[in-house]
């Protein structure tokens, strides 16, 4: 039953998919020459005519569609101007430092969005609830860029404790290459450090992710907040609470036995939404804090007009996006079997 | 009772819809802030003569750094290559966000209403194909589609507009669609049938006008959350031009001088977005509160 329903679900993504190559692709005809995002400054004219060829700008839009998707689906995403190098490659290089950012922001929030929610369901409408709830709404309210310029004259102006960029020039020139030996396993900073028993790198990456990464907890605390406080505020008002209490359990075992587990299941669904946004949602972050992330690379190939990385980009963000969907639709079905039945 | 009977009898009672969002303190303190903000706009030239020919435009403070809020600048002056009179920029920057946020929410809503009632009402094919549209748009969070749509557009507030209209109609489309469908088999809908009534005088005279209010809600809470996603943009250089009075903007033009610790070209238009944001959030909570107290649960305060 439930295979049958994950076959389901990934066989319902691709019209999905599809629709969303489509609408990307229409972007890439919004500008004037659609054979703009692959010319490379120092292409000569016959080099830019054989790239229309090539691609097919001759042809009608519907054969341009077919032969875009066929080159999207061989990995060939043009070529970024800004990355000087194939968007794919690009895509590839900067996605470790978003993710080591993303991963801790996501960890972060979701274990103190937890622990907040459930504060706050428990002392439904007593001070600690409304403070949990104004320090949520803030979040939610707050320009992410402005919080990050903030923190950033914080962290670097008043503490004077760490500027911007994944690590302080000292250490860069110490130990990475080219000019150190330190080698790369995963791309996250924190962990190849250890893995190469370097502290001092260790100790200075975590510093510099302190800031953007208090950001990122911040803006994305607010929903995993929310959501765990009324859902358990609901399933306390559930005919099992009342039968669990009057059955002699006390209020403590009924809230972490009972009630937790239920309410935490359209955590879930948030959860996997609030990945890709943070993924997605470091473009301003990641250009505050001089981030060599996936983001930055976003925002400067917006504000620098290179429009196959921005194109690459979307594209990226939006299958992350099914994909995220699938997964959580599918946990969701693995904990709630009634999901699958609809 | 019927719910959009039920709304729409206590949303044509606006005296005591404010009465009731006074009541409750949240509420009321966004009614509060917004009320604050509609009075900067309004009073805009008084607080802060216009700076001719085009008031949207800062007038201009010469000075080699950032000069601190003092009496004569309230709030501080940007540097080069800004050099903005920052409580200018605030005060000006609320008609230029009240006027984003109207256009964008209204416009989206006037083609999510569209899209969404043909949808539903139609339903069959048409219905499939417009929700599957919807959905493509769905599938990209919304800064990433805007910000993909402004940067294919050329620079300009016009064109940011655009691309957040682009983002934010298929939100109000599945809304819409949903609660048509749950009126369109109403005994009064049969009736008009019955009656022979044209089927596009059923869909405006009788289906739409009690299938809008929660997306009408809903947008209420948008009028904040368009600015801070316009003024991202705008930080990232894909909005207005340069030296407008507009928030993202002031801020982008601030940041070079924030490691220098010239904080006021940064904080301050922060702030006044920040409070539109909260203001709005606020505001459309209550109303919603107001309007149905049944629709409680999915709000921005929980």
């Amino acid at each position: 039953m439930l295979l049958k329903y994950i076959i389901f679900r990934i066989l319902s993504a691709i019209p999905t998919l599809l629709g969303l190559s489509i609408l990307i692709f229409s972007l890439t005809r919004l500008i004037g020459d659609p054979a703009a995002i692959y010319i490379h400054p120092d292409m000569t004219p016959e080099d830019i005519q054989r790239v229309r060829e090539m691609y097919h700008f001759n042809d009608p839009i519907y054969v341009q569609y077919i032969y875009w998707l066929k080159g999207v689906l061989h990995g060939d995403l043009g070529y970024s101007v800004t990355a000087n190098m194939p968007v794919m490659e690009a895509i590839k290089s900067y996605l470790p430092a978003t993710i080591e950012l993303a991963l801790y922001a996501f960890a972060l929030s979701v274990v103190i969005g937890i622990y907040l929610g459930s504060k706050a369901a428990v002392n439904k409408d007593k001070p600690v609830d409304h403070m949990v709830r104004i320090i949520a709404l803030s979040g939610y309210s707050m320009p992410v860029f402005w919080l990050a310029l903030m923190l950033l004259f914080l962290f670097y102006r008043v503490f004077n404790l760490v500027g911007p960029g994944r690590l302080s020039l000292a250490i860069r020139f110490k130990y990475m290459p080219p000019y150190g030996d330190f080698k790369f396993y995963t791309g996250l900073l924190t962990i190849d450090a250890l893995l190469n028993g370097n502290l001092e790198v260790f100790v200075d990456a975590v510093k510099h992710l302190i800031p953007p990464v208090l950001t990122q907890t911040y803006i994305h605390l607010a929903i995993f907040t929310r959501v765990l406080r009324s859902s358990m505020i609901e399933e306390m008002s559930k005919g099992y609470v009342d039968f669990a209490l009057s059955k002699g359990l006390s209020y403590k075992t009924v809230i972490r036995e009972y009630i937790r587990r239920n309410a935490y299941i359209p955590l879930v669904n948030v959860a996997g939404l609030q990945f890709v946004g943070l993924v997605s949602g470091v473009v301003l972050t990641e250009t505050v804090f001089n981030w060599p992330g996936l983001g930055r690379f976003a925002a400067n190939a917006a504000m620098q007009l290179d429009h196959a990385a921005i194109v690459g980009f979307t594209l990226f963000v939006g299958m992350l996006f099914v994909i995220i969907n699938i997964i959580v639709d599918i946990l969701q079905a693995y904990l709630d079997p009634r999901i699958r039945l609809e | 009772m019927r719910v959009p009977e039920f709304m729409a009898e206590r949303l044509a009672n606006f005296k005591e819809l404010f009465r009731e969002l006074y009541a409750n303190p949240l509420s009321r303190a966004g009614l509060i802030m917004i009320s604050l903000y509609v009075f900067m706009a309004v009073a805009a030239p008084i607080l802060a003569p216009p700076n001719y020919p085009d008031p949207f435009k800062i007038p201009k403070v010469y000075s080699s750094v950032p000069l601190p809020p003092s009496m004569k600048h309230p709030f501080g002056t940007s540097g080069p290559p800004g050099y903005y009179d920052i409580y200018y920029g605030v005060i000006w920057g609320t008609l230029i966000s009240l006027r984003i946020s109207i256009t964008v929410v209204g416009l989206a809503l006037l083609i999510g209403v569209l899209v969404g009632g043909i949808s539903g009402y139609a339903g069959g094919v048409l219905d499939n194909m417009l929700m599957r549209v919807t959905d493509v748009f769905l599938s990209l969070p919304g800064l990433i589609l805007a910000l993909a749509i402004a940067s294919m557009l050329e620079r300009s507030l016009e064109n940011m507009i655009l691309a957040l209209i682009a983002v934010w109609w298929p939100g109000y489309a599945r809304v819409v669609r949903a609660e048509v469908l749950k009126v369109k088999n109403e005994p009064y809908v049969e009736a008009a049938k019955i009656i022979g009534a044209s089927k596009l005088r059923i869909l405006f005279k009788h289906i739409l006008p009690n299938a809008i209010y929660t997306a009408l809600v809903i947008a209420s809470m948008d009028l904040g959350l368009v600015v801070l996603v316009a003024s991202g943009l705008s930080f990232l250089g894909l909005g207005a031009e340069p030296g407008t009075a507009e928030w993202g903007v002031m801020i982008s033009e601030g940041r070079n001088w924030l490691l220098q610790g010239k904080w006021w070209p940064v904080f301050f238009p922060g702030v006044a977005i920040f409070f539109w944001v909260l203001g709005w959030s606020l505001l459309g909570d209550g109303i919603r509160d107001v309007l149905d107290p049944r629709l409680k649960k999915k709000g921005v305060i929980g």
